[in-house]
């Protein structure tokens, strides 16, 4: 992936943003599963637990949805960014699109980055729309941190994004796509407590070495939902959740994903299916 | 005259199997050369190393006087491809894929235009994935044309297209030869390479096996020619004029001098008032050339 610009590079990219966009949005099958199924969790789950509370690991206790909008903004990152985005790639590798957008001068870093432009636009606006939706309806509050909350949406959006390049190495052909990504993003999301909290123990201690616990978490505290109950432990000072420290090694397990991910993509991407 | 493709001792082997092995071929600017083979040949692999997509073990190729394993995107911007069974963004439009393509190029032709040319105007509006197969081919040319290429690389590019289609991209091969655009095409129709090419390569084994114009090579343009006709009722083989054999239904003889022997054998029917039913001339076609050059070369199943 050389990268020989030119000033001419930035419309460039935004052409190709506005054509991934219009290709997301007009795919029902892409569009679909991105947008609905996070919603449908949301709304199932914040209305069977809609008044609720939750106890966090630490003893915390907050409000059901409060929790819930974190775990949901995950999923619908990892949805757009790594399953739809392993799937997309996976499918234009073996029709050959890949090999023919070769063939031509547009640079690869242009089309990843227009590729990684419009996932961010859908999980941005997926992440707004479910927090508006869970104020609207389910007793959640504006993000208390609203530019940290942004910031982890983007960089989550982002890891998850290289994730998704990487993990296509791995996917022998389009028919395997989706069961490959699904085999490996069911497990995480639940094993990172974006549904429920996971208690202390081993698959607590294993899911804070990955990525999605901690973006669960670092949007958990931008939020610093209002809380409910206050063990008598530190950092905790009801009515409102303050945990600013710990979003410092959240960023930090995330941005060593993003690396692995980029530098996975960078040696082991393919343009052609296996066997040409 | 300059020279857009010069290949010199190409050599590619993929493990054990040396699919290409000592290629020469030279392409002058403005010309249109039609590369012949059987499956396997070698001639998939040598046009891929040619557009950059395959690394060669060993020769020279300059492709526009660049090296096309390091031309990049400046070398890309000056040629064109038309790859076989190749996929596109199916859910845009054809004249928003045709604007995205152009956008690439830093001289492109115009979008609408272009659409024209290959018989896509009425369809622009239309999603790429409504398209007819054939259809989808003539936004392949288009895509492959839209950056005003020097140098056209066409594989195999009225595969799957009924007879009129066919002849509708005949027709835009020929004004871009008019344009002046070198063309380096692969097929395995016969008629194709007869009708479009100024000179023709036969690859077989990963070796060049012949070249010439479509009328002289493998011999054709000094070939005996081929008189053929059927007997005139009540008119016995010794009758004739003229030795020939018995050929099928028909008799028929081989001749360097067809002028003279048509001229005897006419000469004859008329003053008897007889019919020579069915008579032709012809001389051994590409297609006879051809499978007589790669006659020992098995096709893979």
């Amino acid at each position: 992936m050389k990268a020989e610009t030119s000033h001419h590079d930035l419309p460039l990219v935004g052409r190709q943003v506005v054509a991934e966009q219009k290709m997301f949005w007009r795919n029902p099958a892409a569009a679909g599963f991105t947008i609905i199924f996070p919603l449908f969790f949301l709304i199932i789950f914040s209305l069977l637990n809609g008044t609720g509370d939750i106890a966090l690991p630490t003893g915390i206790v907050v409000r059901f949805t409060s929790y819930y909008i974190a775990g949901i903004i995950v999923f619908a990152a990892v949805s757009a960014c790594f399953t739809n985005l392993a799937i997309n790639l996976t499918m234009r590798r073996d029709d050959g699109t890949l090999k023919r957008k070769r063939s031509t001068p547009l640079p690869a870093w242009a089309l990843f980055a227009g590729l990684l432009g419009s996932q961010l636009i859908v999980t941005v606006l997926m992440a707004l729309f479910t927090t508006a939706l869970s104020m609207a309806f389910f007793h959640v509050r504006l993000p208390q941190h609203l530019f940290e909350f942004l910031g982890v949406v983007l960089l989550s959006a982002a890891t998850l994004c290289s994730l998704g390049v990487a993990i296509t190495a791995v996917i022998p052909n389009q028919d395997a796509a989706p069961a490959v990504v699904n085999i490996i993003a069911f497990p995480l999301l639940f094993l990172s407590g974006l549904f429920f909290p996971v208690g202390k123990g081993t698959l607590h201690d294993i899911a804070q070495w990955l990525p999605l616990a901690r973006m669960q978490h670092a949007i958990f505290d931008s939020f610093a939902p209002a809380v409910r109950h206050c063990p008598a432990v530190r950092g905790c000072t009801a009515p409102v959740l303050h945990s600013t420290g710990p979003m410092a090694a959240d960023i930090a397990v995330i941005l060593v994903w993003l690396g692995i991910g980029t530098l996975v993509s960078l040696r082991t991407f393919r343009w052609v299916k296996k066997g040409e | 005259m300059t020279t857009a493709i010069e290949v010199r001792g190409l050599r590619k082997a993929y493990g054990d199997v040396e699919a290409v092995r000592g290629i020469d071929l030279s392409v002058q600017t403005g010309e249109c050369v039609a590369v012949l083979g059987p499956n396997g040949a070698g001639k998939t692999t040598m046009v891929e190393i040619l557009e950059g997509f395959r690394l060669r073990d060993a020769g020279e190729v300059a492709v526009l006087g660049v090296d096309p394993a390091h031309g990049g995107r400046r070398l890309r911007e000056r040629i064109g491809i038309v790859l076989q069974e190749c996929g596109v963004e199916r859910f845009l439009t054809v004249a928003e894929l045709v604007r995205l393509h152009a956008g690439y190029y830093p001289h492109p032709l115009d979008p609408d235009a272009v659409l024209e040319l290959v018989g896509l105007g009425e369809k622009a509006g239309s999603k790429v994935r409504t398209l007819s197969g054939g259809q989808q081919r003539r936004v392949d040319l288009a895509l492959g044309l839209i950056g005003d290429p020097e140098l056209i690389f066409l594989d195999e590019p009225t595969t799957g297209f009924d007879p009129t289609a066919r002849r509708a991209a005949w027709s835009i091969v020929e004004s871009l030869r008019a344009l002046g655009k070198t063309v380096l095409l692969t097929t395995h129709y016969m008629d194709e390479a007869q009708n479009l090419a100024d000179r023709v390569v036969v690859v077989a084994r990963g070796r060049v096996v012949a070249e010439g114009a479509p009328d002289e090579i493998g011999g054709r343009g000094d070939a005996e020619a081929h008189v053929r006709f059927l007997l005139p009722p009540g008119v016995a083989i010794a009758d004739l004029p003229v030795t020939v054999e018995a050929e099928g239904e028909a008799v028929a003889t081989r001749t360097a001098d067809p002028t003279a022997l048509l001229h005897t054998l006419t000469g004859w029917a008329l003053e008897r008032g007889l019919q020579l039913p069915s008579l032709t001339v012809s001389r051994p076609t590409l297609e006879d050339v051809y499978l007589e050059l790669t006659a020992d070369v098995e096709e893979p199943s």
